[in-house]
């Protein structure tokens, strides 16, 4: 496939990256009547590499991914490299068991809508590893299976940048580590920067390479080596208060 | 032209109306509108009753008050979320009333039962023009449509304009309910979108079969409904005679069908 040798060569020849950040996060916040959830987040990310979003559970993680897809509105800049293309696999989807739609056709369906050839399909379900569960009834594969199956539809479109919500939340050990190394495939092998939602702070030192932790309304960035360590974990998790502070003062 | 030839017409038209219905009753049935059906065939209602009290062709009346209240649906849809199921209540008993308070008593079986009338040439052309434009914006949109029903937000996340797409669908679903209010009338046309579906849903497991079986349903009730009525004769509507037919096909598969 000459679109993904492309993507290869990227990656071994420094010289194409023109320096240009892929993704330039200014001021951006993102609140609801009454209440701030992120205030005032600034952070930019290069291309290959693999950004974790982490933080207490309702400090803003999963808004932040669908800010950055164009399906929550924010105010502030994010600004992606024109022309990055995103795929987007979203947290405790589930198909409805009598929903009559096969896999193939959920998948042809996005191909169609993205001017893919119908080719694209069965190339993406054979990266993936889930070509033997397309003619499968969508309400009827397991968990670990549909999870391949929402993998194989964010990568349709040949995506530049793949966000991932929460994905091994409701997988067996097996199926996540499979998940895994799917995610670190496609870094490799088509040059896919990835941004990944996760509580799971043994997966995100394996995984990222930066990371942003969301608490009590305030963004902190950093890569992963700053950011991973005891006392910064300790000041986000167990004492928000000195951090909700900080953002009320600086919202008000 | 004789009786036989706009027999005929009424006839044809009738057949494509049922096609059209049991696609877009395909998506409607996926889509959770089961209830919205019989809302939006009950909206016709009113339309037919101010048409037929002005001397105005009631088509055009119930063309009115469909797309004033699939707009409103639509509205409310799209701004609460929550409230559409109680909205939906509230505009069934209302249309209900509006419609058999307007509409002059010796009409008002017709049109809340429908009966298959001999069409003029250019009724036939309009019925079939418009479920031909039915099947071909939906199948236009057939992926689309996959992807919202999915989810709506991966949809949206792969570029489809989703509120746009759920407006057009409305429109094509009130559209399809006029076609149909002529012969099963507006107390009934809800049910020819809704019960094929139901009963295509429980044969198959892909969305190709799923839209055939559908259809292949649809149609069925429509030529048995029509061959059984005019067999019986004496005045009775082709409406009920197509719905219950519909539902025992419906029936039949569900305890007889695939699992």
């Amino acid at each position: 496939m000459p679109e993904q040798n492309l993507h290869k060569s990227d990656l071994q020849n420094p010289l194409t990256q023109d320096g240009r950040p892929l993704l330039t996060v200014l001021g951006m916040s993102i609140s609801f009547p009454g209440r701030t959830i992120i205030h005032d987040a600034n952070f930019s990310l290069m291309r290959n590499t693999s950004l974790a979003l982490i933080g207490p559970n309702g400090s803003g993680k999963t808004l932040l991914l669908k800010a950055m897809l164009g399906l929550q509105p924010y105010t502030g800049v994010i600004g992606w490299r024109p022309g990055t293309r995103l795929g987007y696999v979203p947290q405790h989807l589930s198909a409805d068991p009598h929903l009559p739609l096969r896999a193939r056709e959920l998948l042809e369906a996005k191909a169609i809508v993205q001017n893919q050839p119908a080719s694209a399909v069965k190339a993406v379900a054979a990266w993936v590893g889930c070509s033997d569960i397309l003619e499968h009834r969508l309400g009827a594969l397991s968990g670990g299976q549909f999870q391949l199956v929402l993998i194989a539809f964010a990568l349709i479109g040949n995506p530049d940048v793949l966000l991932v919500d929460e994905p091994t939340s409701s997988l067996d050990h097996h199926a996540e580590q499979q998940f895994l190394e799917l995610l670190k495939r496609a870094q490799l092998e088509r040059g896919t920067t990835v941004i990944l939602v996760s509580h799971d702070l043994t997966l995100v030192r394996g995984f990222a390479s930066h990371v942003l932790c969301l608490s009590a309304g305030r963004a902190f960035f950093g890569t992963a080596a700053q950011m991973l360590v005891p006392d910064v974990l300790q000041q986000v998790y167990r004492r928000p208060v000195e951090f909700h502070l900080h953002g009320l003062e600086q919202s008000a | 032209m004789t009786a036989e030839t706009s027999q005929l017409y009424g006839f044809s038209a009738a057949l494509a109306a049922a096609m059209a219905a049991g696609l877009v009753g395909s998506f409607a049935l996926l889509k959770r509108m089961t209830l919205a059906a019989d809302v939006v065939s009950h909206l016709a209602l009113p339309g037919i009753g101010i048409a037929l009290v002005f001397r105005l062709n009631p088509a055009l009346g119930a063309a009115a008050t469909l797309l004033v209240g699939t707009l409103v649906i639509w509205g409310l849809e799209k701004k609460t979320g929550i409230a559409t199921e109680a909205v939906i209540g509230v505009v069934f008993a209302a249309s209900l009333a509006a419609g058999a308070l307007v509409t002059p008593k010796a009409e008002l079986e017709e049109a809340l039962f429908g009966q298959l009338q001999p069409l003029t040439k250019m009724d036939f052309f309009i019925a079939c023009g418009a479920a031909c434009l039915i099947m071909g914006m939906l199948l236009m949109r057939r992926e689309r449509l996959i992807l919202v029903l999915f989810s709506p937000e991966l949809a949206a996340a792969s570029g489809v304009k989703v509120d746009r797409l759920n407006l057009e669908f409305l429109l094509l679903f009130s559209l399809t309910i006029l076609v149909c209010v002529k012969f099963l009338g507006a107390l009934l046309a809800g049910a020819l979108l809704m019960i094929p579906a139901a009963t295509g849903q429980n044969l198959a497991s892909g969305s190709k079969d799923f839209l055939l079986h559908s259809v292949f349903a649809s149609v069925l009730s429509v030529i048995a409904g029509l061959f059984i009525t005019s067999r019986i004769g004496g005045g009775v509507s082709a409406g009920p005679v197509i719905v219950l037919i519909a539902t025992a096909i419906f029936l039949v598969v569900s305890f007889f069908g695939k699992e």
